[in-house]
């Protein structure tokens, strides 16, 4: 054991060195800031990403739990519904209105799997019947109407109203792109170089069925720099939806005989989940019932969103309230994220180890280069290590000497990296990260706009990495100080 | 204690040092160099003995084995009727902070400390307390001429300063022995004028046997015991 008295000697030592060697100083303390930075930045964007996918999940696609219907669960079968209103008696028990009821709210489900088409399109879908004003306390779908494109069941027409996504749109042809004198001037006002408006008023007026052929008209027009540097601009306001177009649903009913319904699109939304977008179709449950041959009281599906004050978001926390309505409802399946939307739960479950993982790589690649910098450094003073060990300096104290330089250098490019890095994530977490383009993640059911978010996981594992770069780093020239003859490191010699 | 049967204590405790037949030799790729070849001698205490020769005699060589700095192939070093051959690595470490102060031709200061600093360093790392360490520093620099030059370091410092500045840090912890290699070496006239009466005046005062190896003339004069060393092996050795 090394004395108190002794370490403090060292470790001014130590600290003393540190200034010696500015430049090696400052090369190891930027080198461990960038890390720290790019790691904790990188964590900070995936743990974002996988919170906000979490969070789609909950809040605009499944809620906390689900009950459905075991039967419904193994065949979609348009009759295997069970009662709303005695599931609603027992759900109510927990809804009752104090602070602590675990249930906030619940919305009702009919789900008919259907065919969607236009005169241009078709797509498989599930048409899903909702009382909008209870799912609207359910799911926060309504905030995500594309603005332009109608409302969340407020339009008054003939023909039912229904809410389809932005991705069915596209696949139907109701989402088309048109460049027109009144967008054009939108883009100028927008950034758009003036010389490529000139050029765009060939494609004027041409209706483009899909993204590929506005970029191919574009493309056959401008260059290749004016296009990539003006393209987005060009998709977001030549975009055109085809407000109130017509589509015909084709489903079989309750006799098993196949029905057709005709709607109108009365609003279209954009989540972060492009699947969700393309598959789902939401429109009033009593527009189903004449066609299907269902009543109000045959439903699929219940959606329930929990109270924050029992932290709903995390399973554990809700497993008890699982049971038990489990137990008073044994004929239908109790659901959580798990089922409800496995892979946001798997992502919520990988996003500290692959936190971990990414610093880990970081920290270990910058630990050589670190550790040959310092070996370079410690080698240049043989001498004075000779002389210490002569003067009656043991090992331990040596390594400690060494150590505690690595661990300051290391510390300090630690403390500013983390100090830059909640900076930036603290900026990026009020305005959002588009990093990886508009619509990739989005395929992955992910938002492409990420807020990075910061957890003590992450902290936990930025110290614990910081010790095992500075132990890393330490070792290879403590090793190499300790190797040499004593006689030959009192005269500066490496051997 | 490794004294072997037979010896007779009584005579070798006035010697504080005894070196028994002591072999190095060094290994290179194409010749061996018989550094120390069958070396006996002895030292008392208070001594101020010169180990001269030409280069490649033996000189550094058998510094390095009394400091246990370095092993001999064969042969015991007996220092205070101890034999420091075979210690452990901590033991040997324990011993030279103890007992031995060196003195170097280079003299090897920490650059990062002032003089007083590298002064107080070795008994830092023993029991003195921080006032006590203070005080003998700025004693040992007083004594050596430095006392205005006390919070400069190294770099400030000229070569004579520096050598004074490790004289003072090798006789800090107040060692029974102080082992210098070629301390003037690097040094002007004056500069050695000054640093050999440092050196006599403390071993007088202080009662430290001083050992040093060297080419220098001047040293040689002062010395009251001069040991002629050649190819490991004592040529003369005068008083």
């Amino acid at each position: 054991m090394i004395k108190m008295k002794n370490i403090k000697v060292l470790t001014s030592i130590a600290a003393k060195n540190i200034k010696r060697n500015k430049s090696r100083s400052r090369t190891i303390i930027i080198s461990v800031m960038i890390a720290t930075i790019a790691g904790t930045f990188i964590s900070a964007l995936m743990t974002g990403m996988y919170n906000q996918k979490v969070y789609d999940s909950i809040y605009t696609e499944c809620g906390h739990l689900q009950l459905v219907s075991k039967s419904y669960l193994s065949d979609e079968d348009i009759n295997s519904t069970f009662s709303a209103k005695e599931t609603e008696s027992v759900l109510k028990k927990y809804q009752t209105p104090n602070k602590n009821a675990p249930i906030q709210s619940f919305s009702e489900e009919t789900i008919i799997l259907s065919m969607a088409q236009t005169a241009r399109g078709n797509a498989g879908i599930n048409l899903i019947g909702i009382i909008p004003k209870k799912e609207k306390k359910v799911s926060d779908l309504y905030t995500k109407i594309i603005p332009g494109t109608g409302s969340y069941f407020l339009s008054e027409t003939t023909l039912p109203e229904v809410i389809i996504g932005d991705k069915l749109a596209e696949i139907l042809r109701i989402k088309n792109y048109r460049i027109t004198e009144k967008n054009l001037s939108e883009m100028l006002k927008n950034g758009l170089d003036k010389n490529i408006a000139t050029k765009l008023n060939s494609l004027k007026n041409i209706r483009y069925i899909t993204k590929k052929k506005l970029e191919k008209a574009i493309k056959s027009v401008t260059s290749q720099k004016e296009q990539e540097k003006n393209i987005s601009i060009i998709r977001k306001y030549s975009t055109y939806y085809g407000h109130r177009s017509k589509i015909t649903f084709s489903f079989t009913n309750t006799a098993g005989e196949l029905s057709f319904l005709s709607c109108r699109v009365g609003g279209i939304f954009k989540t972060s989940n492009t699947f969700f977008d393309q598959s789902e179709v939401f429109i009033r449950q009593q527009n189903l019932l004449k066609e299907t041959g269902l009543t109000t009281n045959k439903i699929h599906k219940i959606k329930i969103l929990l109270n924050k004050n029992i932290s709903p978001d995390n399973v554990k926390n809700i497993q008890p309230l699982e049971q038990e309505i489990q137990s008073s409802l044994p004929e239908l399946k109790v659901m959580d994220i798990r089922n409800t939307s496995p892979d946001a739960y798997s992502y919520k479950l990988m996003s500290l180890p692959s936190t971990f993982i990414i610093m880990f790589i970081i920290y270990l690649v910058i630990s050589f280069g670190i550790a040959n910098t310092m070996t370079m450094a410690i080698m240049e003073r043989i001498k004075e290590f000779g002389m210490l060990r002569s003067i009656g300096m043991s090992k331990k104290e040596i390594k400690y000497m060494i150590m505690a330089e690595s661990i300051i250098l290391i510390a300090i490019g630690t403390l500013i990296g983390i100090f830059i890095s909640l900076i930036i994530i603290i900026i990026t977490s009020h305005t959002g990260i588009n990093i990886f383009g508009s619509s990739s993640l989005e395929s992955f059911g992910m938002s492409s706009l990420i807020y990075p978010e910061i957890t003590i996981g992450l902290f936990i594992i930025i110290v614990l990495m910081t010790g095992i770069v500075a132990i890393v780093t330490a070792v290879f020239p403590i090793n190499k100080v300790l190797k040499i003859k004593l006689t030959n490191a009192n005269k500066g010699v490496l051997s | 204690m490794n004294i072997k049967k037979g010896q007779n204590k009584s005579e070798e405790s006035e010697k504080v040092i005894i070196l028994k037949d002591l072999y190095k030799t060094y290994h290179s790729s194409e010749v061996e160099v018989h550094a120390l070849n069958g070396m006996n001698l002895s030292f008392e205490r208070g001594e101020f003995t010169a180990i001269v020769g030409p280069s490649g005699s033996g000189k550094t060589t058998l510094l390095n084995i009394i400091g246990g700095l370095d092993n001999p192939d064969k042969g015991d070093v007996i220092i205070n009727n101890k034999s420091i051959i075979n210690l452990k690595e901590k033991d040997i470490t324990e011993f030279r902070k103890r007992n031995i102060g060196f003195i170097f031709q280079s003299y090897n200061l920490l650059p990062v400390l002032t003089a007083r600093e590298n002064t107080e360093l070795v008994m830092m790392l023993q029991d003195y307390t921080k006032s006590e360490c203070r005080n003998r520093a700025e004693e040992l620099l007083k004594e050596v001429g430095l006392e205005d030059r006390m919070n400069d370091r190294p770099s400030k410092l000229s070569g004579g300063q520096q050598q004074r500045v490790a004289v003072a840090r090798a006789l800090a912890s107040k060692p029974q022995f102080i082992l210098a290699d070629e301390p003037t070496a690097n040094l002007d006239s004056k500069s050695t004028e000054g640093l050999l009466y440092i050196m006599e005046k403390l071993n007088k005062e202080e009662n430290i046997t001083f050992i040093f190896s060297t080419h220098d003339q001047r040293v040689v004069k002062k010395a009251r015991r001069i040991i002629k060393i050649e190819d490991g092996k004592v040529i003369s050795d005068e008083n």
